[in-house]
């Protein structure tokens, strides 16, 4: 992509706040299946991850790789920043067949890994080699961020190590449908197991202090362990004939990911934060519909990010049939959006554009389009990738009105007190946690057992008890102040809260009922994961879903090459007809 | 876990919030937050269900009655109602009576810290007097202990003073009943900046519980589990 610019006069009107009339209103944006219609975008967290491992010239060095023939042992990479030093410790081992399996509730897995601060010595290396294999069952401390495992992709590793090892790359189209070696099972921080709290990670580290940077950078770590990896056994299967994996192949694997429902709780219970990066998102959309400026380069430069997004879509391997449905149609969709590019080059401004996407494509067209516009202004919206943090507090307004706070419910929740609770379908279902790891798991109502252990996920119903009560206890003692009522039914102090915190939000909750029979958890999955980056989303049931991370991104010998930061909707090299030049820096 | 543990008790969800807070809020202030659930314990697993009743209310003040139930549940219903009854120029007052752990009456000092508020609160535990005192937006409290001396009360209360800043003159802050902080009979004293070093001490090394302590709570949090099945392993989505 060239380097385009904003003119003088769109960048000075450019200023957090000044596009809040231009925002999209919340009951767009927040409806569940439209978050569930999100693609990662330029302040996806992956994309800042790699924007500051690439301008800062992170230092990430192999100072441990004690592996044997079959590939099992230890390895330690040290990654110098900027602001300090970090490990990350990787332990590989043998899994037999049977026992692997990428579910919360397995117990042993192809790697575990932790990254920790500072260097790990003799002492410190033993406690974890003791500790990271067992993951939920063991016990790490305070100088550890994130513990991690994966899995391989056994007809994957096996194809790339065999190909190499008899002196031959691995060919693209054999690695299009799984681009990734290793996946993910899980990912944990912030406290878990006696790891570093979130507050010292944000306070104590910096390189971190963003959400979820450390994670993201964990599973960049074990995509880099997994190449060299290969490498190595190949290396050590055939001495004579084996050879390196080839730089460009190495960019085109990603690290796999399988998300299940552990994520969507972590939505309900974290509403400020996840309004803060919708609102995040819309100003950087609002910025670029406003004011970026629409000439013949952007609309080139457009055109070719949509031909490649077409590509990317073309390349995602999925058996869910309505997935599949909905990346054929958006492709369709794409071809119709590059036709009307090309009979329409006199666009005015990019607001008559977004108005006409919303107006004939659907959603899942319309937001891949908005994260494609993004791409053309960086200039309009990088600097907000620092606001994706929020102190996170839920506090009563006490001296407010009970007559203001119901009028606020009515402004704010209209769509939780449009929802028929009297309808079996509106609680038809619960969400529970299982004696199973904890695993969050969903249940029919009235059918399966647990639902009197249910977790409280239930808002939309919450809000509307909490606006009956209030009307009754007005309609019965008058106007009062909202601690006076708060005291009268302390089993709403939790919800008032959360109403009086999230009203003052611009974009306040989800707008969904998560009690529905008909609820669509990989909604909730597909936007937080969204917001991370990942890529590829290949939902294997409504509840969970395989996607790809880092796919595209520059591998560790690129730190320090010029970066151009267009590795978004990866596709395989020499596959992308707009595309002038391949993605990273040459080998 | 802590919030687990006190929802498995069977507590309303503001009100597993509220304790789970106060509880680490303590122990992160070197306050023994978790030796003061394992005292509790009993009591809260007796007061599940938060029940503090108002006594008697009047313009800008209340006494509320909490059952002997534990600071830790009740602590934020205090800094709640105390704050809107503090008016443009006047103050707001809480008593609270037949309360236990008052100790967890400062994490609910800080909230009304943090809302703007000036609070001066005064308890005691029947062996000893405790002090407090927070300006409005700091982070960290004054916290002073005192030996009880005259007649011990019944039941042990607290009285908690909240105003806005410039809304009170420092010659009516003898009015609210309440002991200046600075005597000399002070047997403990813990300074905003001792607080802060304790809370960064913990922020950096983490905590760490006692087996038997954990052993409880752990027991507390398996309650809201639910035992697994072969049908329930299709609610994950295999």
């Amino acid at each position: 992509m060239s380097a385009h610019s904003a003119s003088p006069e769109s960048r000075s009107a450019a200023r957090p706040g000044d596009t809040r009339s231009t925002l999209r209103p919340a009951a767009e944006v927040m409806d569940l299946p439209r978050l569930g219609s999100l693609y990662p975008f330029r302040l996806s967290f992956m994309r800042v991850l790699v924007r500051r491992i690439m301008s800062e010239k992170w230092r990430i060095e192999r100072t441990l790789f004690e592996l044997d023939s079959e590939g099992y042992g230890t390895a330690i990479y040290e990654i110098g920043t900027p602001n300090g030093i970090y490990s990350f410790v990787a332990f590989a081992h043998y899994v037999e067949p049977e026992r692997r399996s990428d579910r919360v509730i397995a117990d042993r897995w192809d790697m575990t890994a932790t990254l920790c601060e500072g260097r790990v010595d003799d002492e410190h290396l033993t406690m974890l080699r003791e500790n990271v294999p067992l993951q939920e069952a063991g016990r790490i401390d305070a100088r550890s961020i994130v513990l991690s495992r994966a899995n391989k992709s056994v007809r994957n590793f096996e194809y790339v190590v065999n190909e190499l090892a008899s002196g031959r790359q691995p060919s693209y189209e054999n690695l299009a449908k799984v681009g990734y070696l290793y996946r993910t099972t899980a990912v944990y921080g912030s406290g878990k197991f006696g790891m570093a709290d979130w507050r010292k990670v944000r306070s104590r580290h910096k390189d971190f202090g963003r959400p979820f940077a450390a994670e993201m950078f964990m599973c960049y770590m074990i995509r880099q362990f997994s190449l060299e990896q290969v490498d190595h056994l190949a290396q050590r299967r055939a001495p004579g004939s084996a050879v390196a994996m080839q730089d460009s192949i190495k960019r085109y694997f990603g690290i796999g990911n399988a998300t299940g429902l552990g994520m969507a709780p972590f939505l309900v219970h974290h509403p400020l934060l996840i309004a803060r990066w919708v609102e995040i998102r819309e100003t950087a959309l609002a910025r670029v519909v406003e004011h970026g400026a629409v000439n013949p380069d952007y609309v080139a430069t457009l055109t070719v990010l949509v031909t490649k997004a077409m590509q990317h879509l073309r390349e995602i391997a999925t058996d869910n049939v309505e997935q599949h449905a909905l990346n054929v149609t958006t492709i369709e969709q794409l071809g119709v959006v590059l036709s009307w590019i090309e009979s329409n080059q006199d666009i005015s401004s990019w607001q008559f554009f977004v108005d006409h996407a919303a107006r004939h494509w659907g959603i899942e067209t319309q937001e891949l389009l908005h994260s494609l516009l993004m791409e053309l202004y960086p200039e309009l919206t990088d600097d907000l990738e620092d606001q994706m943090c929020v102190d996170e507090q839920y506090s009563l307004v006490p001296d407010e009105l009970l007559s203001k706070l119901k009028d606020d419910i009515e402004t704010h929740y209209g769509w939780a007190l449009a929802i028929d609770f009297s309808s079996v379908a509106s609680q038809g279902s619960f969400w529970y946690r299982s004696r199973e790891k904890l695993e969050p798991r969903l249940g029919q109502s009235n059918v399966d057992a647990g639902e009197d252990k249910a977790m409280r996920l239930d808002v939309a119903r919450s809000v509307r008890r909490c606006h009956d009560l209030i009307a009754s206890h007005i309609a019965e003692h008058g106007d009062c102040r909202v601690a006076l009522f708060a005291l009268r039914q302390p089993a709403m102090r939790s919800i008032l809260r959360r109403i009086q915190t999230m009203s003052r939000t611009t974009y306040g909750d989800i707008h969904a009922n998560l009690m529905d029979i008909d609820v669509f958890p990989i909604h909730l999955l597909r936007c937080k994961l969204s917001f991370f980056g990942v890529s590829k989303f290949d939902p294997r049931s409504r509840m969970w879903v395989r996607n790809t991370m880092f796919q595209g991104a520059p591998i560790a010998a690129d730190i320090g090459d010029p970066f151009a930061d267009d590795w978004c909707f990866p596709v395989m090299p020499g596959r992308n007809e707009g595309e002038t030049h391949d993605s990273g820096s040459a080998d | 876990m802590l919030k687990r543990s006190f929802e498995g008790l069977g507590f309303n969800q503001g009100d597993y919030e509220d304790t789970a807070s106060a509880a680490l809020w303590l122990e992160c202030h070197g306050l023994g937050g978790l030796d003061t659930v394992r005292r509790a314990w009993p009591r809260l697993q007796k007061h599940t269900q938060l029940s503090v009743a108002l006594v008697t209310e009047s313009p800008g003040s209340a006494v509320l009655d909490a059952g002997n139930a534990s600071a830790l549940i009740c602590g934020q219903i205090v800094a709640d109602l105390v704050c809107s009854y503090a008016g443009p120029a006047s103050t707001g007052r809480v008593e609270l009576r037949s309360c236990l752990d008052c100790d967890a009456v400062l994490p609910a000092m800080v909230s009304c810290a943090g809302r703007g508020f000036n609070v001066l609160a005064q308890w005691n535990d029947q062996r000893f007097v405790c002090l407090a005192q927070i300006d409005a937006h700091a982070a960290y409290p004054l916290f002073e202990r005192y030996p009880a001396t005259g007649a011990v009360p019944e039941t042990p209360s607290a009285l908690v003073v909240a105003w806005r800043p410039g809304a009170l003159a420092a010659q009516d802050l003898a009015e609210t009943g309440i002991a200046a902080p600075g005597n000399a009979a002070c047997q403990a004293r813990i300074t905003p900046d001792e607080f802060r070093d304790r809370y960064d001490g913990a922020v950096m090394h983490g905590l760490s519980i006692d087996t038997s302590t954990l052993a409880i709570l752990t027991a507390a949090a398996d309650n809201v589990l639910v035992e697994a099945t072969e049908r329930s392993r299709q609610g994950a989505g295999e």
